[in-house]
């Protein structure tokens, strides 16, 4: 797998580390900060898991330091993308509401 | 050079082998000759030899099948000494050097009376799921004792080496435009099509050396012979930029144009003539925008009984050999075919000397041979002769028997699709079955994919050389002047024959895994219908192979014994690596010594040439102890240590803790985000110990971090947790605080550190710093100090992990070794004493520090005894969760210390607490465990360990026990108290 890191440029896959679904942001300070609340449980626990199109934090450890969100597709191994992670949840925000169809 | 010994099956010319050159090499210990040139298989079959191994499961004797990757039957062990035996070299891409040693596998006893043979006697008994249904009698008792001593010792295929692999390995980056799969006259022509057109090509054969069947089916191109043809295209693509890699087998191919392929650089080369230091193999990721297949095609035997017996082999098979190699493999052969192609193997054997006689399977046959006798619309029924073959019989339209000592069989072409179906994932697809071809054909390829040569169904020279001009067009090529092909070579397609009427046992598909007719149809009928379920039950394509001869044969059986079409059955999903591949390639040099490397402190000779012994705590080496005259054991000098630094001076080395510096005007925010507790009113020059969360609330890791002025702090992380700290700080600023304005990095390798510990630390540091005011006024607990040692920067950190009065200093990196001596000299005046961890953790053990042993991931704040350690008024990792409810159950088990009741008892780590001596030791009476032993604590004067357990308080003051299950479940009376056993109101630290 090749992963295209936007500071980098094209890289293998070996250069980064995986850590998981990129599915909610950080819930924000101030705002729901108890153990029961919905929005920590799924932001910590739950995941779609959804076989086809994913959007995951990758670190570039072994390059640059950036953690990115790669968009890729887990049925047909396709890399569509990746973006910062700096940048991927306030440009999530501006992009008007998808329909997922979950 | 050696004399020329007779070979018998050795013509006087004709192949590509250098007669001047004679090459000696041994089989079962018999000496052989053959020619520069040779595979071991085509020398032995010169020199007459038929037996080559026995089979897997019936042991039933076997010579060649195939000539070249496919070989299933001749697996031989190349012998030179226990650390290079190496088992499973097929014969056929075996090439023989002098002194090569090899040696036949998978008998008991000699070649040719292996006592395992009883196994084919009785073969009826040991149909296709046999040990599926034997093993379920007799129960376990019966398995341990009877059945696996007799599986185990029968199983595998060769021996192991019995030493580390000597050899030397390496991995590479290879790049191309395309990588073009096969160097036959198919690969070779579309690699210079797209060489010429600019494109960097490299081209993988997976043979000795390239060209595929021009270098043996006899054929000129533009008037040239096949060979010289080749080099000349070869010379072209190279003269164009590209590479050709012989002995090169492209393995896998993975996603984003990811290739793996292995390059055997040495197993063809005498031991005189291999380079010292240079790679066995070379591991290539090859990295290629565009992939040509051009893996060419690999014919298929027929179903009929005694299929398997030495001198029955491929019709491609007996004419390679003939063409590359000048060995005729029979006087008096017999070709069975399906279809025309079999004639041209015919009319080569006959023109080399032969008397070949060809059973056609097709009534109307047309292809007439001079001084070859044709017997139309008839197969081969049964081929005799158990060590080599004496007779076959036919019958169809007519039956009889023929005398012959060998039987040449072409059943059809299967394209070698397998690579094809590697990213099936991504094209969705599977290779296609094509009724007319009777073969699987490539499924549709995507623009960045081609396919040329055999590999498409092409039959013909010219056919597939026009196939590779197709595919050099469509990824861009150049076009390229095919060459005239003059062929006496006539093709069509095959008449279907997978097996012969009646065909049942003894008619082997699967040559290495002894899979039948019958078992197929036995498959069928117990109800395993689905390929892939057929597969595992008849093993079916499971070994070495991979059943490259056997697969197709298989599924189109099942698909006659289920009443389905071929293609309804399907393939099974080919997945890499396409032939086996030795480990030690794909290790390369990633093994003992150089598996990881290693991080040395900067004082790391200093320490070796004074005595230390060291322990790994992640990659780095540290000192655990210092063996000084009069220290018996370990535990001697870890003492020693302690107790000179209790009573006067230590002095260890902490360069390997994380270190991270942190600058910018939110850095206070980003420490209050991370730590638990506050930050941002820590003044310039003071250090505060700090606790990090993980999300989930459980603790991550600690350390202490100092201010070195408003917007810079300076961050200490756990030798172990360094990296995970460092990429945990970057994910929360970049993932979920990119609007803080910090910015940081790890100077863990930037910086030596020493801590000075003890009484007279302070006397010491001030003979170090003979300017600066390092009294507890001028340098409180906690405080920091940036000042000058010799012109270099310095850093005075009044911190202690031992409990004692201790200051850690840290200068840069490359001056520390002399800051470190310049220390001991000072430090003599009270007998400084360098410590190891050791020391160190029995020091940190009386104090109650915590450590990895502890910080476990499953403990909380409170389990530690760190819960006062929050700041409420502000959000930080981990906070919401911190506040589970489950955190706050009394039942917890928190930390505790333990003190030995004897003097002499040990208390053991990992070991399980338990109120009664009495026992039950189990799940339902456990208390707690044990996390970290000091075996001596000079204090206590005995064993201590700190511990977890339910209740924990409650326990001060009473007895439990320590049982050890993995120990011999020894009983140890232990002591709880506080976990802070030394100096717990940290009067000597502020002292
Ligand atoms: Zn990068």
């Amino acid at each position: 797998m090749l992963i295209p890191c936007p500071h980098c440029g094209l890289r293998p896959s070996e250069e980064f580390t995986p850590k998981g679904l990129a599915e909610a942001p950080r819930p924000v300070i101030g705002g729901a900060d108890l153990p029961e609340d919905a929005t920590w449980q799924d932001y910590l626990h739950t995941r779609t898991n959804r076989a086809g199109d994913t959007d995951e934090y990758f670190h570039h450890a072994l390059g640059c330091r950036s953690w990115v969100v790669v968009h890729r597709n887990t049925l047909t191994h396709e890399v569509y993308g990746a973006t910062m992670a700096s940048e991927f949840w306030a440009q999530k925000n501006q992009q008007p509401e998808q329909e997922t169809g979950q | 050079m050696s004399a020329r010994l007779p070979q018998p099956n050795r013509l006087e010319s004709g192949g590509i082998i250098n007669r001047d050159r004679p090459v000696i090499f041994t089989f079962d210990r018999r000496v052989y000759q053959g020619f520069e040139g040779d595979s071991l298989a085509s020398a032995l079959l010169a020199n007459g030899v038929k037996l080559f191994g026995r089979s897997f499961k019936y042991h039933r004797p076997r010579g060649i099948l195939g000539a070249g990757p496919e070989e299933p039957n001749a697996l031989v062990e190349v012998d030179h000494g226990p650390a290079e035996r190496d088992p499973n070299h097929r014969a056929t891409m075996l090439e023989i050097y002098e002194g090569l040693e090899t040696f036949s596998q998978n008998h008991f006893g000699p070649l040719g009376m292996d006592v395992m043979e009883v196994n084919d006697l009785i073969s009826r008994f040991l149909p296709a799921g046999f040990y599926y249904k034997t093993f379920f009698f007799g129960g376990l008792q019966a398995w341990y004792r009877l059945y696996e001593p007799i599986i185990r010792r029968a199983a595998g295929l060769g021996r192991p080496p019995l030493a580390a692999d000597p050899h030397h390995y390496e991995k590479i980056y290879t790049h191309a435009d395309t990588l073009i799969v096969g160097g036959g006259i198919a690969g070779l022509t579309t690699a210079l099509s797209l060489a010429k057109a600019g494109q960097s090509v490299v081209v993988c054969e997976e043979r000795d050396r390239m060209g595929g069947s021009a270098l043996w089916q006899g054929e000129t191109f533009d008037g040239q012979s096949g060979a010289d043809y080749v080099n000349h295209l070869c010379a072209e693509i190279e003269a164009a930029g590209g590479r050709v890699l012989p002995r090169t087998t492209v393995f896998g191919v993975y996603d984003a144009g990811t290739f793996g392929a292995v390059e055997r650089c040495h197993d063809h080369l005498a031991k005189a003539d291999r380079r010292p230091h240079t790679a066995r193999m070379k591991y290539h990721r090859i990295q290629a925008r565009n992939i040509v297949y051009a893996t060419g095609a690999i014919e298929r035997s027929v179903g009929f009984k005694g299929n398997d017996r030495p001198g029955v082999m491929l019709a491609s098979a007996g004419h390679t050999f003939l063409g590359k190699y000048g060995v005729r493999v029979g006087e008096r052969a017999t070709v069975f075919t399906t279809h025309d192609g079999g004639y041209g193997t015919a009319a080569a054997l006959a023109q080399a000397g032969a008397a070949v006689t060809v059973l056609d399977a097709r009534a109307e046959a047309n292809v007439v041979i001079d001084g070859v006798t044709v017997i139309k619309g008839v197969y081969a029924k049964q081929a005799h002769g158990r060590m080599g073959l004496r007779r076959v019989d036919y019958d169809g339209a007519s039956n009889g028997s023929l005398d012959t000592d060998s039987l040449l069989v072409a059943g059809g072409w299967n394209p070698a699709v397998h690579l094809t179906s590697h990213t099936t994932d991504r094209r969705q697809s599977k290779p296609v079955y094509d009724p007319e071809m009777l073969a699987f054909l490539p499924p549709e390829l995507v623009e960045t994919e081609a396919a040329a040569g055999s590999v498409t169904g092409a039959m013909s020279t010219a056919d597939c050389l026009t196939s590779a001009q197709a595919a050099g067009k469509k990824l861009g090529g150049k076009a390229v002047a095919l060459p005239t092909v003059a062929s006496a070579l006539p093709v069509s397609k095959p008449m279907e024959m997978w097996a012969v009427p009646g065909a049942g046992d003894a008619a082997f598909l699967d040559m290495q895994n002894d899979a039948t007719v019958k078992d197929i149809k036995l498959s069928a009928q117990e109800g395993f219908k689905s390929v892939e379920h057929m597969k595992r039950y008849t093993t079916l394509g499971m070994a070495t192979d991979q059943g490259k001869t056997a697969n197709v044969t298989g599924l189109a059986l099942l698909a006659a014994a289920t009443g389905r079409d071929i293609a309804q059955v399907g393939t099974t999903t080919f997945r890499p690596p396409y032939t086996p591949i030795p480990v030690g390639a794909l290790a390369g040099h990633h093994r003992q010594r150089d598996y990881e490397p290693f991080r040395y402190s900067p004082i790391h000779a200093w320490a070796e040439a004074n005595g230390a012994t060291f322990m790994e705590a992640g990659l780095w080496m540290r000192p655990a102890y210092y063996t000084r005259p009069g220290d018996k054991t370990w535990l001697d000098s870890a003492v020693r240590e302690t107790k000179a630094t209790r009573d006067s001076l230590g002095i260890t080395d902490v360069s390997t803790l994380g270190k991270i510096d942190i600058q910018g005007p939110d850095a206070a925010e980003f420490l209050n985000r991370l730590y638990t507790n506050g930050w941002k009113t820590l003044p310039v020059g003071k250090a505060r110990y700090g606790l990090m969360l993980r999300e989930d609330g459980l603790v991550f890791d600690d350390g202490t971090t100092s201010r070195l002025a408003d917007n810079h702090f300076y961050m200490t992380t756990t030798t172990a947790h360094a990296a995970g700290v460092m990429a945990h700080m970057e994910f929360m600023h970049q993932s979920a605080w990119p609007d803080l304005r910090v910015a940081f990095g790890s100077v863990t390798d930037q910086w030596g550190g020493l801590a000075l510990a003890g009484p007279q630390a302070r006397a010491c540091l001030a003979k170090l710093f003979p300017d600066l005011d390092v009294t507890n006024d001028g340098l409180p607990f906690m405080g920091v100090l940036e000042t000058q040692w010799n012109g270099f920067t310095a850093r005075i950190f009044r911190i202690s992990f031992s409990g004692e009065l201790a200051y850690e200093v840290a200068v840069p990196a490359d001056v520390f070794e002399a800051f470190w001596l310049e220390a001991l000299r000072v430090g003599a005046e009270w007998d400084i004493t360098p410590y190891g961890l050791e020391a160190l953790n029995i020091m940190r053990i009386e104090k109650g520090h915590v450590t990895g042993a502890e910080l476990d991931g499953r403990v909380s704040m409170d389990d530690v005894g760190l819960g006062k350690m929050v700041s409420t008024k502000k959000d930080f990792v981990g906070r919401a969760m911190s506040q589970r409810a489950a955190f706050a159950d009394p039942d917890r088990a928190k930390m505790v210390g333990l003190v030995a009741a004897k003097p002499d008892d040990k208390i053991i780590g990992g070991g399980i607490l338990f109120a009664s001596a009495d026992g039950p030791f189990d799940h339902t009476t456990m208390l707690g465990y044990v996390t970290s032993v000091a075996q001596y604590s000079p204090l206590k004067d005995r064993s201590i360990a700190l511990a977890f357990i339910k209740n924990a308080s409650d326990w001060h003051g009473k007895t439990l026990y320590v049982v050890s299950h993995v120990h011999g479940k020894s009983i140890m009376e232990v002591h709880a108290e506080s976990p802070h056993f030394y100096d717990p109101k940290n009067e000597k630290v502020m002292s």
